[in-house]
Order: structure tokens, then C-alpha cells, then sequence
């Protein structure tokens, strides 16, 4: 097999590439870390990322044509809000299961990061 | 005789600017990493006792200033070469915010600021419960934050929010960059301008909104919201009102890059946040409405109606959910509504008092927001002169002011609209740049941060005498929620009290209001406590007597007049002392 020169990736395929591995990395470790009862030192720092990271910075990759700091940004505001809204929502109808909410936008951001992957191509 | 003349072998310059470039960037990579080494240091040799009246300018050593300065250099070393690399620019950033917002968790032994310590209460409270509290505390009116922290507390097992306390300003302050370098890079279209603007994002913040607390994720969502409405929906054709000048384009305008998403999608990223901030804060809100309105009706925005949108959505919010808050606050909210000036002075007006080294903290601080404001507005006319978008940085700078209009909002709206103008002001000082001749933007920049660097950490930490928080007074905290029972009146002397970090429902807490406090005179005191039968304590901290002495300018030796008071009152008994706090029960 020959390696040719034009074998390169694109620098956006390869931010997808790195978000998406990075969307699976954070969002993986938490659900088990958060299913267990893990610590709170260990689980801490790994949740807030996967919180921050996920669903919203690979869902504006997916869904848009913005570069990577600029998805970053948007993402993250994105999760921020929706995290915010979702737990108000649960306030006002008197439903108070955090766990299984931060399980379920976990588990979201984990399927985007995979289509995301899976819409990774190397020029 | 022969004459030697010295030849350069060739290659010789080639060699020497190759070796110049090479100490350059080993220097450039070594100075962040000195910067944060030695302000580490510093910090953590800075003397506690040596915080005075001025704060921690008082405490923290020469190295610390040498720190920040090299911080800077890397940053303007970065900034001066012909194509700045975004990833250095990012490391200067984050060594400069680092050294800038940590020494208060670096020097103290707990976290600042009682303020902090109460929300921290609201989240836990709404993490173990589910509920909130809003005839408690008009906060719960807009409980978005709370019940998205103690959500991710409770998802988690975080025993406590206060665990977050220490760092948190930090960690948002460093999430407010990339958004402010956005906006910027939207506004000015140059990288290099942007990169200037948001270097300065942290020097010129020092209104101190930024500790555990709604409004400083709030802030966050402006940030991103305004940058999304400039970037995604930003136009340049004719708004309702007329042109400033006759005709678009211009040697220096940056062209707007297309829409990155479809519109329906980039409204409903826009609603998202714009309901995130809604439920979460009183007057961000309002900011980002009128902002988007403002930029709409003078064309720089293709949203025409979206800013009235979130500003129908805000009242409808405050006539639904925040019904307790504004039922029983009515005049404060419509009162003074138009009344610009009586607004501004009553802002003023509650913010400068106390003692002599407290105005001159607080002259420093009207001071730098002057020097912000003044530079924004010569980089108005340098951007006017170079056709650069003035616009929309000055709409983003002077939206702010208009909310003075609408309400005094507890004497803190004069911090608020420093801080979101500086969304606008700081684009409009980068447009002080020229194109060229970097190496004199480099040198008056230089100068600038020299000033900024010493007058940010005395108006970001010039009251950290009566704000920081003891361990000592924690630790009588703990004690009186031990002993006091259920449904007795815990009574402070000032606000200044960092309290109800847990079982915020289990207690009556007096008095309130923050307007009500400084008690000096013990009758005050029996008069609140004797309303409840089931007793009252008073707790005294070493931080409520300094904030009566800094903010209300009482005498030195007010907090132990009035002790003495209460002891010869006969009324009162000491059940608990520690060298920063003493616990008095009523009987």
C-alpha cells in the first residue's frame, strides 16, 4: 500500500474528528461515573466538561457550517442555557430527577459526538 | 601597512536573525510560564495581616506586579508579530486571567464574599428540595441558575455549592473570553484588533459580579447571545432610522462573512439563550432585548422585532413566575422609571459612602471606568475617520445606559452598565489600532496596561478587608445553626455576613434588606428580636464591623460599643466566641 501526498486530512474533518472523540470521551466516563456513585472529585471535573462540551459544540458542527472556536462558543452557550431550561422546566412541573436528566443530555450528546463520527471523512 | 578590515563571513545576518527568531520564541514561551511561576509565588507568600483598608494591594509583593507585567509583554510580544498565533494569544490570556482573578483563593483561606456563600445556600437548598423559595428571597423569582447548578450538584453528589466558591470566578471569567473575542473579531473583522480588545476584557473588569451568582452566568449568555445576533444576523444595509454616514464601504471595512446556519435554526439558538437568561436573571434580559432592538432599528442587525420579542418575553416572566417579587416591589420597578438622573445619583449616591481609603477605592474605580469610557470614545472617532463599523459597538456601549432609565435597581445598576458596555467600549478602543505601525500600538498599549495592571487590583479587591471571609466566622456560623432551634430570628448588625449557606428556610434572618442594616444602637436590635417568641441570636463577625467602618464610615470602635451596649442591656448573653466572631443570645 502507498501513502500519497494528497492523503490529508482537512483541518475541519479533523476537529470533528477531535470533537466527536472528545464528546465520547467526557460523556462515556461521566454516565458510568454518575450510574455508580462515584466521588464527587473524581466525577466532578469530567461531568462539567462533558456538560460544557455536550450536546451543543458537536451539534453545531453537525447542523452548521461554522469553524471549530466558533461552534465551540455557541455549543457552549447552547448547553449552558439547556441545562438552565431544563431544570426549570423540572421545577415548574414539580419532577425533580437530576440524575436521570443529566443521564439522558449525556447519553444525547454521546449519539451527536457518534453522528458526528461517523460523518467524519478524510480527504 | 596593512589595514585588517573585518569581512562578515556570508550568511552571518541570515545566521543572527535566525538565532534572534529562535530567542524569541523560546523567550515567548518561557515568560508565561515565568509569569504564572512567580505570581504563584507571590500569592502564596502574601501575608493575610498585611490587607488593609486599600485591600489586597497592601498584600500582594512587588514580584506579583512583575508577574502581570510579563504577562503582558507575552501578550504584546505575541501581538506585535506579523501573523499573532491564536494559540499563544489563548496562553497569555489564560496566564493573565489567572493572575488577575486568583489571589482572593490563592492568600485567603476561605471563600470571599457573603454573597456567594447565600446563593450557595439557594442551590443547595433547590438541589436536596426540587423547590424554590419566592416569598423567601426575591432571587427565586428567577431560579434558572440555582436549578441548573443544583441539578448537576445533585446529579453528581456534590455535598456542597460552597466547594465551588473559591475558583468560580476564574473558571467563568475564562469562559467570558472566547465569546468577547467573537463579538470583537465580528465587529472589527481584523484578528489583531480583536485580540487587543479582549486582552483588555480583563484589566477593565473589576465590578466583581463574576463571584458564584446568577448574574455572572448571565453575563456569559450575553455575551454569546450578542455575539451570535452580530455574527449570524449582522447587516449593513439601511435600519429605520438614517445612515450616519452616506454610503457603505471603505478601505478598512471587513466584509460580513455569510450566515453560518440557517436562520431558523440560528432563532432557535437565539431563544434558547435568550429564555435561559430570562429565567435566570432580572435585568440581563432587558439588556440583550434593548441591545437587539437598538441594533435593528439602526441596521446592523437583520432581527427587526426579536429584541421586543425577549423584552415582552422578560415582562411576561416577571408578570407569571416573579409575581411575589414585583407585587410587592412595584414602585421600586416603575417608581423611578424615566427618571435618568434622580437614577444615577440614587446609584451614586448609595455606592459612595464610608470611610476615607473606601472613597479613594471607589474614586479609582469611577476613575478606570472614565479612562475606559474616554478611550472607547476616541476609538469611536478613529473607527468614524479608518470606516470601520462604529455602529454597532457603540449601540452594544451605550444600550446599557438606557436601563439606568428604567430603575435604580438597589444601587448596583451603575456596576451593570459599566460591565455590559464594555461588550461595545473595548471593540471601539482596538479601533484606536492602525493598520500598520504595530510597533507604536505596541508601545501606547504597553503603557495603557501599565496603568490598568495596579488600578485594577485596587478597584477589583480594595474592600477584600471586609469581604474576604474568615474561617473563624464560618466556624461560629456552624455553631449557631447547632445551638439555635428551629424558627428563631438570627439577627446580624451589617450585611456583611457570610450566612445562610445551609437550611435557608430553618430561620428567620434580620434584618432583610440591605438598606436596613448598621445598627448602632441596641434598641433596634431588641426590637426585632422580641417580635419572635421563640428567640433570637446576634452573631458578630469581624467582617460585619469592618464593612460598618468602610461602607458606612462608622468609628473604629463601633462594633464594640455596641456589644458592650448589649451586654449592659441586660437582655443579651454571649454563648459563643472566637477571635473573629461572637454569638449573643436574646432572653
Amino acid at each position: 500500500m502507498t501513502v500519497t501526498k494528497d492523503f490529508r486530512a482537512h483541518p475541519d474533518e479533523i476537529a470533528r474528528l477531535t470533537i466527536g472523540c472528545l464528546g465520547l470521551g467526557v460523556s462515556i466516563p461521566s454516565l458510568v461515573g454518575i450510574a455508580f456513585g462515584v466521588h464527587w472529585q473524581v466525577t466532578l471535573p469530567v461531568v462539567v466538561v462533558a456538560l460544557l462540551l455536550g450536546p451543543g459544540v458537536p451539534l453545531m458542527m453537525l447542523v452548521s457550517r461554522m469553524p471549530t472556536a466558533k461552534s465551540v462558543v455557541a455549543g457552549i452557550g447552547l448547553d449552558v442555557s439547556l441545562l438552565i431550561l431544563v431544570a426549570q422546566v423540572m421545577i415548574m412541573i414539580h419532577v425533580w430527577q437530576p440524575k436521570y436528566v443529566v443521564g439522558a443530555s449525556l447519553v444525547l450528546s454521546m449519539m451527536i459526538s457518534i453522528c458526528l463520527l461517523a460523518c467524519y471523512d478524510m480527504v | 601597512m596593512i589595514h585588517l578590515k573585518a569581512v562578515t563571513p556570508p550568511g552571518t545576518h541570515k545566521s543572527r536573525r535566525r538565532g534572534l527568531l529562535r530567542f524569541r520564541a523560546v523567550a515567548h514561551t518561557l515568560l508565561p510560564v515565568a509569569a504564572l511561576y512567580l505570581g504563584f509565588l507571590a500569592m502564596k507568600h502574601a501575608p493575610i495581616p498585611a490587607i488593609g483598608p486599600y485591600g489586597l494591594i497592601q498584600a500582594l509583593p512587588p514580584l506579583y506586579y512583575l508577574a502581570v507585567g510579563l504577562a503582558c509583554a507575552s501578550f504584546l510580544l505575541t501581538w506585535s508579530t506579523a501573523r499573532p498565533s491564536l494559540l499563544r494569544l489563548s496562553v497569555d490570556l489564560l496566564t493573565l486571567v489567572v493572575l488577575l482573578q486568583s489571589p482572593p483563593a490563592i492568600i485567603e483561606p476561605a471563600a470571599r464574599f457573603a454573597t456567594a456563600w447565600l446563593h450557595a445556600g439557594f442551590t443547595d437548598y433547590v438541589a436536596r428540595t426540587g423547590h424554590v423559595l419566592p416569598d423567601l428571597d426575591a432571587r427565586f423569582s428567577w431560579p434558572g441558575f440555582f436549578a441548573g447548578l443544583g441539578m448537576v450538584e445533585r446529579a453528581i453528589g456534590l455535598p456542597s455549592t460552597t466547594l465551588l466558591l473559591k475558583w468560580w470566578p476564574v473558571a467563568i471569567n475564562l469562559l467570558y473570553l472566547p465569546p468577547v473575542y467573537l463579538l470583537a473579531r465580528a465587529i472589527l473583522g481584523t484578528p489583531r484588533r480583536a485580540a487587543l480588545a479582549v486582552w483588555l476584557f480583563p484589566l477593565a473588569n473589576w465590578v466583581g459580579q463574576d463571584y458564584f451568582s446568577p448574574q455572572s452566568v448571565a453575563f456569559l449568555l450575553y455575551l454569546t447571545f450578542i455575539w451570535f445576533v452580530v455574527e449570524q444576523f449582522g447587516a449593513q444595509r439601511a435600519g429605520l432610522l438614517p445612515r450616519l454616514r452616506p454610503a457603505p464601504g471603505g478601505r478598512e471595512r471587513a466584509e460580513r462573512p455569510p450566515a453560518l446556519m440557517p436562520p431558523a435554526l440560528g432563532l432557535g439558538v437565539l431563544t434558547v439563550l435568550g429564555l435561559a437568561m430570562i429565567v435566570s436573571h432580572q435585568i440581563t434580559p432587558l439588556f440583550a432585548g434593548l441591545a437587539v432592538m437598538l441594533l435593528g432599528i439602526f441596521g446592523r442587525t437583520r432581527l427587526k422585532t426579536f429584541g421586543v420579542l425577549v423584552l415582552l418575553l422578560t415582562a411576561g416572566w416577571i408578570c407569571y413566575e416573579a409575581n411575589a417579587f414585583w407585587a410587592g416591589h412595584s414602585s421600586m420597578i416603575f417608581g423611578s422609571f424615566g427618571d435618568i438622573g434622580a437614577n444615577v445619583t440614587n446609584d451614586l449616591s448609595e455606592r459612595l459612602r464610608g470611610s476615607p481609603q473606601h472613597y479613594q477605592v471607589l474614586d479609582v474605580r469611577l476613575v478606570l471606568s472614565c479612562f475606559i469610557w474616554g478611550l472607547a470614545a476616541l476609538g469611536f472617532l478613529a473607527g468614524y475617520r479608518r470606516k470601520l463599523d462604529v455602529r454597532t459597538p457603540a449601540i452594544l456601549m451605550i444600550t446599557p445606559f438606557l436601563v439606568l432609565s428604567g430603575g435604580g435597581y438597589g444601587g448596583e445598576a451603575g456596576l451593570r452598565v459599566y460591565l455590559f458596555s464594555l461588550a461595545g467600549a473595548l471593540p471601539l478602543i482596538a479601533m484606536l489600532v492602525p493598520a500598520a505601525r504595530f510597533a507604536w500600538s505596541a508601545v501606547a498599549s504597553g503603557l495603557v496596561m501599565a496603568l490598568l495592571i495596579p488600578a485594577f487590583v485596587l478597584a477589583r479587591w480594595g474592600n477584600e478587608l471586609s469581604e474576604m471571609t474568615r474561617p473563624d466566622e464560618i466556624t461560629a456560623v456552624k455553631t449557631l445553626y447547632r445551638v439555635a432551634p428551629a424558627g428563631t430570628t438570627l439577627i446580624s448588625i451589617t450585611p456583611q455576613v457570610s450566612w445562610r449557606f445551609t437550611d435557608i428556610n430553618k430561620y428567620l434572618y434580620e434584618p432583610s434588606n440591605l438598606d436596613e442594616f448598621a445598627f448602632v444602637k441596641v434598641g433596634a436590635i431588641v426590637q426585632i428580636a422580641d417580635t419572635n417568641p421563640q428567640g433570637a441570636y446576634v452573631l458578630i463577625t469581624t467582617s460585619q464591623i469592618l464593612y460598618g467602618e468602610q461602607a458606612y464610615g462608622l468609628p473604629g470602635n463601633w462594633g464594640t460599643r455596641v456589644e458592650r451596649a448589649m451586654t449592659a442591656s441586660g437582655r443579651f448573653a454571649l454563648v459563643y466566641s472566637n477571635p473573629d466572631a461572637q454569638i449573643y443570645k436574646f432572653r
